[in-house]
């Protein structure tokens, strides 16, 4: 084999990571997941941009809010950002003018969490989620039971992919950036749960050895997160399992849950359009229709 | 290989120009940037370290009413408008410029109003010491105070 071979036989390796097919139906599933997550986001699970239009004044903008010179929120811009995503996310969930409704509704969650952000604290969980939000109306109109792979829903699914996994493995890096390596001997679990322990948690202070171990299981656990790109799917389904636990973990004993980022995590690896009953129905392009089992043979 | 839909060579090389765009981005800002480079900043959450022997930081607030007596006060978003996380973000800023708590009584107002006015609040620093790991005592200083004139 000559080296130009070789260099083809990489580049088509590469291309086929990138694009390979996903069946439509697991974008349609994934889209209305994710558009029905912003009310719950919005009025449950972190209403706290609403709480900050009593506070506006403390606002202090991040790079690219100064860099695109977003406005300085007031209560009613607030207010109306939250009614249009409140609208728009259910309108996009339905699957309807995917690319308008979801390019609409991203720049609208994305201005929105760009000022929850803006007033002292950043949080890490919803990386996966923006990215998720950004490449959803790049796939154009996905049926859930138009099983048809898809090049265009491949790209889609191994973006969020990466952002789930980018989460966990630039964390590892954060920390020996600002911990240092000594992070994992240092007491910062004991930091966590002093702050926020839960009752369950609570005992493990008097244990704090268990603490400083799971330290180095997240550290572990965190740089080898990149695995899940690179298994068999019998394994990546495993591996989400281990990753949930992981954050019912956190949950439960610190109260801190990546809802958004769990959501990518299960509908970007899971095979979810099995989820949808009488599903199969595989466009082919002379217009019949094709065995599923034939052509939807998923590449996770 | 099995039937399925294609993209055209332009369409993925956009994406991929897209993908290799936000990539350089996200590991820049983690290399070099800080929280206000989201969303291509570094993931911090819980990145530093606290010393086994050290202190944890936790940040308190105290609340005046009406009669003139100081109580401790829940330092969350829907009592005074930020949470307690964004207030350590800021806490240069408020014992740089106490009279930047004066939002704070004033989204309580907004948001408790059945509950007696404040006429003033103070932060409090508070200082969990540590020794092996283990919780041993609290200190406490006052960083920050307004009160209504």
């Amino acid at each position: 084999m000559t080296v130009q071979q070789a260099g083809k036989g990489a580049a088509n390796a590469f291309l086929r990571w990138w694009f390979s097919p996903v069946p439509k139906a697991r974008i349609a599933v994934f889209r209305t997941a994710a558009y029905l997550f912003i009310p719950l986001d919005v009025l449950v699970l972190r209403p706290v941009s609403s709480a900050h239009a009593s506070a506006t004044s403390l606002y202090q903008p991040l790079i690219v809010g100064r860099l695109l010179h977003l406005p300085h929120p007031t209560a009613a811009l607030i207010e109306v950002l939250r009614w249009a995503l409140l609208v728009l996310s259910v309108a996009a969930a339905t699957g309807r003018l995917p690319r308008l409704l979801g390019v609409t509704v991203a720049l609208l969650y994305f201005e929105w969490i760009v000022i929850a952000f803006s007033f002292g604290k950043v949080d890490h969980d919803r990386f996966a989620y923006l990215v998720a939000l950004a490449v959803l109306p790049t796939v154009g109109k996905a049926a859930f039971r138009d099983r048809t792979p898809s090049e265009a829903a491949g790209w889609a699914m191994r973006c969020v992919q990466l952002g789930v996994v980018a989460t966990y493995f630039l964390a590892a890096w954060a920390k020996v950036r600002f911990g240092g390596w000594e992070w994992v001997n240092s007491a910062t679990l004991v930091r966590a749960v002093l702050r926020r322990g839960t009752f369950i948690a609570d005992p493990l202070l008097h244990h704090a050895e268990l603490l400083h171990w799971a330290q180095w299981g997240i550290m572990a656990f965190e740089l080898g997160s990149p695995l899940i790109l690179f298994v068999k799917p019998r394994h990546q389904y495993l591996m989400v399992v281990g990753f949930v636990l992981f954050h019912l973990s956190v949950l439960a004993t610190i109260t801190i849950m990546f809802w958004p980022h769990v959501l990518c995590l299960i509908f970007c690896f899971l095979p979810t359009e099995r989820l949808v009953r009488g599903g199969g129905r595989v466009a082919a392009p002379d217009g019949r229709t094709k065995s599923p089992d034939a052509a939807a043979v998923s590449s996770g | 290989m099995t039937w399925h839909e294609r993209l055209r060579p332009g369409s993925r090389a956009a994406r991929l120009l897209v993908t290799a765009a936000a990539v350089t981005l996200l590991l820049t800002g983690t290399a070099f940037g800080d929280d206000d480079a989201f969303p291509f900043g570094p993931f911090r959450m819980y990145s530093t370290s606290t010393p086994p022997n050290g202190d944890v930081h936790v940040l308190a607030l105290a609340a005046r009413l009406p009669d003139g007596t100081w109580k401790p006060a829940q330092l969350d978003a829907g009592v005074v408008g930020i949470t307690r996380a964004e207030a350590e973000g800021q806490a240069p800023r408020f014992q740089a410029h106490p009279e930047l708590l004066r939002p704070l009584v004033e989204a309580h107002d907004r948001l408790r109003p059945r509950e007696p006015r404040w006429t003033g609040v103070r932060l409090i620093q508070q200082y969990y010491m540590l020794r092996h790991r283990l919780y041993v005592g609290k200190r406490e200083f006052t960083i920050a105070e307004w009160t209504r004139s």
